[in-house]
């Protein structure tokens, strides 16, 4: 499903942000990314979803090599990715639903379909009471929620979140959880890279640790 | 088809909500193409000024007396057959005594009582419209020659000298003007629209990772573009037909009678035409070249 093959990137040189790191992540996998800051948690999945080219190495992803994927060709790796941030990166000037929405509207959809899977989504992670609310007026937890259903409501294969907990409290982290827990269960690939130790620990699922950019342990299943 | 439908309804989604920033820079564009517009208003109607300047280059040849008319009107006839040459006017003697004396007015008695007519007999030509100026003055001398008939050709040297120098002048000070203008347009209205998109980088970094095409995030800043370009030139028109207009109102100015501008023309329909594509391309291709630059 995802297999990096000694991967390294470098963005000044001699400063390794990642060094020959071999992985491989199988389909319906859950696997939190672990290390201290600088470790390369982010580099690693900015790498998964070509926003930054590998300095060597190869990366496949559901057997398409994406270390050397043209620009003009990213929108339809992106478009089998479904992406989280710390910051939510709500646009603050269109609504919940038109927020969501976004993600279908780049693939053409009709706008009958777009409401209809908008709603659903919403509905499914307990928002949809706030579909026409200004995303700045939602508690974090809410945010993320919405950034959430945005990453999955064109059906992502791969689910990519960048500590998608950090500033949310213990309660609202934890139901953040249980929403991705949920979306691997129906098959989604997921991965998530945190500080959060107490979060991993209670979920009991692979971790990839990594430090100074290189993997300390669960490279392979 | 429905792509651009969409893009259009986008687009106008995005100026709505980015109304501000919109309005700003609908703005600018407006004053830049107005500041161009105004040149244009100014060298057309300053072009009309010229042009009867022009009208009034004239070679007059005087006569020497003594020689039979069929002589006159052969030279005459020869000169009216050149290329240069609008038409010859032939002014006979007693009609040129005739002329000096209704110029004269009630000062005719000074020329009463004279025992012979002292005025030569003259033609006049008036070149065709390129050839009013000094070069194409100098091909009717040439022309003329030697003959016999001609006592003495008169084309008001040094004026036509200053006026050729003049218009050498007008000519290169306009182009540079004119580009200065366009150049100085084209800088701010691109750095302004890219001061647009940098404020709506946000949206271009989320529509990339939800797997926007280019083509899908860019035309819709491309009609916003073409818009704002469109509204900033209607906008500069506006102001140019009102300043226009209080001109034309009070025509009785000492500028415009020292010109002998008798009517204020408006802009002609060609320069219309290229304000408000002049607009719309600036602002299409100024949003283009500013969200490429946050590719990938």
């Amino acid at each position: 499903m995802i297999q990096l093959f000694h991967v390294s990137k470098l963005y000044q040189k001699d400063i390794p942000a990642l060094q020959d790191l071999n992985l491989h992540v199988p389909k319906g996998d859950f696997a939190f990314i672990t290390g201290p800051s600088g470790a390369g948690k982010s580099t690693l999945l900015k790498l998964l979803f070509a926003e930054e080219q590998p300095t060597t190495g190869q990366i496949l992803v559901h057997g398409r090599n994406i270390a050397r994927l043209p620009v003009s060709r990213i929108h339809t790796l992106r478009r089998e990715i479904g992406i989280v941030f710390q910051d939510f990166k709500l646009l603050p000037n269109r609504n919940v639903f038109e927020n969501v929405a976004l993600a279908l509207e780049v693939l053409g959809m009709p706008r009958r379909e777009i409401s209809r899977r908008v709603w659903l989504m919403l509905k499914r992670l307990g928002i949809h009471h706030k579909m026409r609310a200004n995303p700045l007026t939602l508690s974090g937890g809410e945010q993320q929620r919405v950034a959430i259903a945005r990453a999955l409501v064109n059906e992502p294969i791969i689910l990519l979140a960048d500590e998608p907990t950090g500033g949310l409290d213990a309660e609202a982290s934890q139901r953040i959880m249980d929403v991705f827990a949920d979306v691997n269960a129906r098959g989604t690939t997921v991965i998530v890279a945190t500080h959060n130790l107490e979060i991993v620990r209670t979920m009991g699922r692979r971790v990839i640790h990594l430090d100074a950019g290189r993997l300390v342990t669960g490279g392979s299943t | 088809m429905n792509r651009f439908l969409s893009s259009m309804g986008r687009a106008i989604t995005n100026l709505r909500q980015n109304w501000l920033i919109s309005t700003i820079t609908i703005g600018i564009i407006s004053i830049c193409l107005f500041l161009v517009g105004g040149y244009l208003l100014m060298t057309h109607n300053l072009q009309g000024v010229f042009e009867t300047w022009k009208t009034q280059v004239r070679v007059t040849i005087y006569l020497r007396d003594g020689f039979p008319e069929e002589d006159v009107l052969a030279l005459q006839d020869r000169l009216s057959s050149l290329s240069e040459v609008h038409s010859v006017t032939y002014t006979s003697k007693d009609k040129a005594l005739e002329e000096f004396s209704a110029m004269l007015g009630e000062d005719r008695f000074l020329i009463e009582g004279l025992d012979r007519n002292p005025l030569p007999s003259s033609l006049r030509i008036t070149p065709r419209d390129p050839y009013r100026n000094l070069d194409g003055v100098k091909i009717i001398l040439g022309a003329i020659g030697d003959d016999p008939l001609v006592q003495d050709i008169q084309y008001g040297q040094d004026w036509l000298d200053r006026l050729d120098r003049l218009f050498k002048v007008l000519d290169l000070g306009a182009i540079v003007l004119g580009l200065t203008l366009s150049l100085a347009a084209v800088f701010i209205i691109s750095n302004t629209i890219k001061i647009t998109v940098m404020a709506r980088r946000d949206e271009l970094e989320i529509m990339r990772f939800v797997g926007a095409t280019e083509s899908f995030i860019r035309l819709p800043f491309l009609v916003e573009g073409v818009i704002q370009g469109m509204a900033g030139a209607i906008l500069s028109l506006v102001l140019l037909g009102g300043v226009h207009a209080l001109l034309a109102s009070r025509s009785e100015q000492p500028i415009l009678t020292m010109l002998n501008i008798e009517t204020l023309d408006f802009l002609p329909f060609s320069a219309i035409g290229a304000i408000l594509l002049g607009g719309m391309v600036l602002g299409g291709l100024g949003s283009l070249a500013s969200v490429g630059k946050h590719s990938r």
